[in-house]
């Protein structure tokens, strides 16, 4: 076995290794038609403006004195929900819980049309050096919206995240062996909408699983406009035929938006509006946090070469994100108090629980050059781990572990290159039972404090745990995910 | 040691495959074993039986049709093994079911399956409704010509959803939901004639597991009230010299929990023969038909048919704290207001009392009079009466209730009717037996099953 069949064999076997993958916490899936066509896996061979997000170092390789890319990416985000059954003991009849059904929800908003990348790379001269200013959307779910009375709205009933980033990237090589590079990062926030319903009851004792005459919409809306990240990358050819490289975002940020936060009633029998002071004066001002992680990705690439040219090459990446960190998030309402039927509820600081964990993904993909200088094709799968515990599985971001198939095609003409691709994602169904679901109803002006033991203030079905769990069920997600990018090199 | 490894991995990833074609593991609160039966005793009555792998608690909804609009009590103890009655039923009619369970901290519930009731025995009588105004269910013994009896549960829709028959040579005249909600009590006796050393107090279960219990009682009268702890409290006979010759008085019997029975009232503690002695000595002295109790004031209400009166006894003293009626009152008649004649069932509500007046109006026609009681001057004042249109005659029992709304439920017994009234004193509701049966008393129930106690709360797991 010759070095070159034994690095493919161990590329092969390295694919069928049964290892995790990743969950996309806020994200999902790959920028760039060029990478999303091989299932993301373009960590070592990342040779178009992705690589200011995938790995900086990799700029080196553009091919051209000057390089200007743009593309979109669309995509269709189903998620469907269905509520677990469950007791409603809010309403007792003759002593008698009756049991509820939920019908399954769907997000409302699949479609995603706007989602764009845009950036330049130019070696300004400099022999072994490349610059790149590149302004994107990073993937994922921006929308979803489901029906403000279906089972999942103790959960979430919308969310909307507009995120761009701005980057600012640098790459130096020495010769064919090795490069650096890094991007600088200016995370732009313009909008971050998030509502659920809770609970406004204040009766000791209560729980109302399925209803409330005290069910309002909370929506906190904001935004962030400056976070700053970083993502360091380097990449090594330790043969002619093979390509290791490695990167990653380094510095440990958040997302903090200032935000305003509404509270309406939904019973049309209440016809008096939820007031928001602080210290006695009108406020309605509170801080979302959301903790952004830190990201590893390394990849091994195979460059098959007959006669001086590259015929297809295979690429395996492993990516580690620190999803851990998200363990919750956080409405901060620094004293703000909300005022309704002569009922005062400490909004204080609302902390809803995620318990995130690191996750894993790994993607293999590869480009087969089908007419040189014409056509290529290109192809990848993925798997990503769980970016939550089955108790704490939600709506609002994909939750369980993920797996997809990706395909695309660079047309080249003259020095435009016209790059599509496809990607399925599909997260598997998981269902949670009511008996393992951590993510309970908010319910902040309930007086089941503490140890959430208390007989005279907790409801004794619910003993042990602030309010009835509101998680419990079955999930299932999918997207098609379409990209279109364009790309000229001088 | 190789071999061994690769096993272990073909091994664990079999494991792994099965696991995942099995899906989740099965929710261990979710109902498995459901099977129901039609009781053989009652045909109307269901039993559905079902297993979960931890303790839970759980109950049946059904109905007669897929919305399964009925439940049974939720259970108050956790268990494995589990048993619930369905009431109510119809005959011969297709019930869906599903059973529900609770573990503390998650529901669960089997499929919706189906069973049919049985067919009715023969001799149980045809009933006709008109209207739609009364709701709940009529707990009621039917007597008929030939002196066969039965124990009725009558639904809104004047269907019969449950019954029981025996064979003892007697008559049923007042029948109750027990409190513990699992039975119904019945008296057996006989009023017609010469009373019955053989009268006994009957518990029937619901479910139709067993024929049930009795307590002897000898010489039985018309009616018998349940405590809320239980004891029961029954009109008897009561015989004792009255200037040489015997004298058929009444007495009040206890029979508590244990099965100790004492006397704790009798007509001559209220009452002198010579003063007062009744318009119908054939039947007796007093004759007692009617008897109601007030736990919260401890005394019983006792209606008296031949001295046409009804008197308060405080059951600690045995006094008589008032009397209304024509004999030994302690009421006069406000001016104007009608007089009851042989009066059987009553219903005392605060200051007010409606009286089943059988034979106080004239001619072959019964009604219900109601009196607004002056405590303070013992003057009693008539406020309203109903004559059923055409009018009715019940020569024996009868029952009026009151509701909370106004409304008034009216036994005609005798006449084989029932009339349910609108606040306004409008019939919405008429329930007729077929000719040669009649109505005994009745109790009304909105519901078969008892008041729910809180399931414990100990059910609820820590998390």
């Amino acid at each position: 076995m010759n070095a070159r069949a034994g690095a493919l064999a161990v590329l092969l076997a390295a694919g069928l290794v049964p290892s995790a993958a990743r969950g996309a916490g806020y994200f999902a899936g790959s920028r760039g038609a060029r990478a999303a066509g091989r299932g993301g896996a373009f960590t070592a061979g990342a040779d178009d403006l992705s690589a200011v997000m995938f790995n900086p170092a990799r700029l080196t390789e553009l091919g051209g004195k000057l390089v200007i890319q743009a593309g979109n990416r669309f995509s269709y985000n189903a998620v469907d929900y269905t509520r677990d059954p469950t007791l409603d003991w809010g309403r007792v009849q003759n002593g008698v819980p009756p049991y509820h059904e939920f019908a399954t929800v769907h997000n409302q908003a699949p479609w995603q049309l706007l989602d764009p990348l845009i950036g330049a790379a130019s070696s300004l001269g400099l022999r072994d050096w490349t610059f790149a200013l590149a302004a994107y959307a990073p993937p994922g779910v921006g929308r979803e919206q489901f029906p403000i009375d279906g089972g999942q709205r103790y959960m979430m009933v919308s969310r909307e995240a507009v995120i761009v980033n701005y980057t600012a990237s640098a790459a130096w090589r020495y010769r064919d062996r090795f490069g650096v590079g890094v991007s600088l990062q200016w995370i732009h926030v313009p909008r971050l909408n998030y509502s659920l319903v809770i609970d406004g009851n204040t009766l000791p004792r209560q729980a109302n699983p399925v209803e409330s005459e005290l069910d309002m919409l909370a929506t906190v809306s904001g935004s962030d406009p400056f976070t700053f990240n970083a993502i360091l990358g380097a990449w090594y050819r330790p043969l002619p035929f093979l390509e290791i490289g490695v990167s990653g975002q380094v510095i440990p940020t958040q997302i903090q938006t200032n935000s305003r936060l509404s509270v309406t009633p939904l019973s049309s029998q209440i016809d008096e509006q939820v007031e928001l002071t602080r210290d006695g004066q009108p406020a309605d001002d509170v801080k979302l946090t959301l903790p952004l992680p830190l990201t590893a990705r390394a990849g091994v690439r195979y460059v098959h070469v007959r006669g001086g040219r590259p015929l297809f090459d295979l690429e395996l990446n492993v990516g580690y994100e620190s999803w851990s960190r998200v363990k919750q998030f956080t409405v901060d309402g620094n004293g703000l108090q909300a005022n309704l039927l002569a009922q005062r509820i400490n909004v204080g600081l609302i902390e809803v629980d995620k318990r995130w964990r690191d996750t894993i993904s790994v993607h293999l993909g590869g480009d087969v050059i089908a007419v040189p200088g014409r056509l290529t094709l290109r192809g990848g799968v993925f798997y990503e781990t769980a970016v939550a515990n089955r108790s704490h599985a939600h709506v609002d971001f994909v939750s369980g572990s993920q797996r997809g198939v990706a395909a695309g095609a660079s047309f080249f003409v003259r020095h435009v290159e016209v790059a599509i691709a496809y990607e399925f994602r599909q997260q598997p169904a998981i269902r949670v039972g009511e008996g393992e679901a951590k993510v309970f109803q908010e319910a902040p002006g309930s007086r089941c404090q503490g140890d959430f033991m208390s007989p005279d203030n907790c409801h004794p079905q619910y003993l042990g745990q602030p309010a009835p769990a509101v998680n419990a069920g079955t999930y299932a997600a999918h997207s098609h995910i379409a990209l279109l990018d364009l790309l000229y090199r001088f | 040691m190789i071999h061994k490894r690769v096993c272990g991995f073909v091994g664990g990833l079999t494991l792994a495959l099965l696991c995942a074609a099995c899906g989740d593991p099965a929710d261990p609160m979710r109902p498995s074993g459901v099977i129901a039966e039609v009781s053989e005793n009652i045909h109307t009555v269901v039993t559905v039986r079902w297993t979960t792998a931890v303790d839970t608690i759980g109950y049946v909804e059904f109905g007669p049709t897929r919305e399964m609009t009925f439940n049974t009590p939720i259970e108050t103890t956790p268990a494995k093994e589990h048993a619930a009655t369905l009431l109510g039923l119809t005959a011969d009619t297709e019930i869906f079911y599903r059973v529900v369970s609770w573990d503390g901290g998650a529901a669960g519930a089997s499929g919706v399956a189906t069973i049919r009731t049985g067919d009715l025995p023969v001799g149980m009588p045809s009933l006709t409704r008109v209207g739609d105004g009364h709701t709940g269910f009529v707990v009621v013994p039917v007597l008929s010509g030939g002196g066969s009896a039965a124990v009725l549960i009558i639904n809104a829709s004047g269907e019969i959803v449950w019954y029981h028959t025996d064979d003892r040579k007697l008559q049923f005249y007042r029948a109750r939901l027990a409190l513990d909600g699992k039975s119904l009590l019945y008296n057996a006796a006989n009023i017609s004639g010469e009373p019955s050393e053989a009268s006994e107090l009957v518990r029937v279960p619901l479910d139709g597991s067993t024929s049930g219990s009795s307590i002897s009682v000898p010489l039985l009268a018309h009616d018998f009230v349940e405590h809320p702890d239980g004891t029961l409290a029954a009109i008897a006979v009561e015989e004792r010299d009255f200037q040489g010759a015997p004298l058929r008085g009444n007495k009040i019997v206890e029979v508590a929990t244990d099965g100790t029975q004492r006397t704790v009232w009798s007509s001559w503690d209220c009452f002198d023969p010579a003063v007062a002695p009744g318009d119908d000595p054939a039947m007796g002295w007093t004759f007692a038909n009617a008897l109601d109790y007030d736990p919260v004031a401890d005394v019983y209400y006792l209606g008296m048919r031949n001295f046409s009166s009804i008197a308060r006894i405080n059951r600690q003293t045995r006094a008589c704290e008032w009397v209304l009626g024509l004999s030994a009152p302690t009421f006069t008649f406000a001016p104007g207001a009608a007089r009851f004649l042989h009066q059987h069932q009553f219903h005392v509500r605060g200051n007010r009392i409606l009286i089943m007046d059988n034979e106080g109006a004239v001619g072959n026609e019964s009604r219900v009079l109601e009196y607004e009681l002056d405590m303070a001057n013992k003057v009693a004042t008539q406020v309203w009466s109903y004559v059923a249109t055409p009018s009715v005659y019940t020569f024996v029992f009868g029952e009026p209730i009151r509701f909370d709304d106004g409304g008034t439920f009216v036994n005609w017994s005798a006449a084989g009717q029932m009339d349910r009234l609108d606040p306004a004193g409008n019939r919405v509701w008429k329930l007729n037996t077929g000719a040669g049966f009649v109505f005994g008393f009745q109790t009304l129930a909105g519901s078969l099953y008892p008041a729910a106690a809180p399931p414990p709360a100990g059910l609820a797991v820590s998390r």
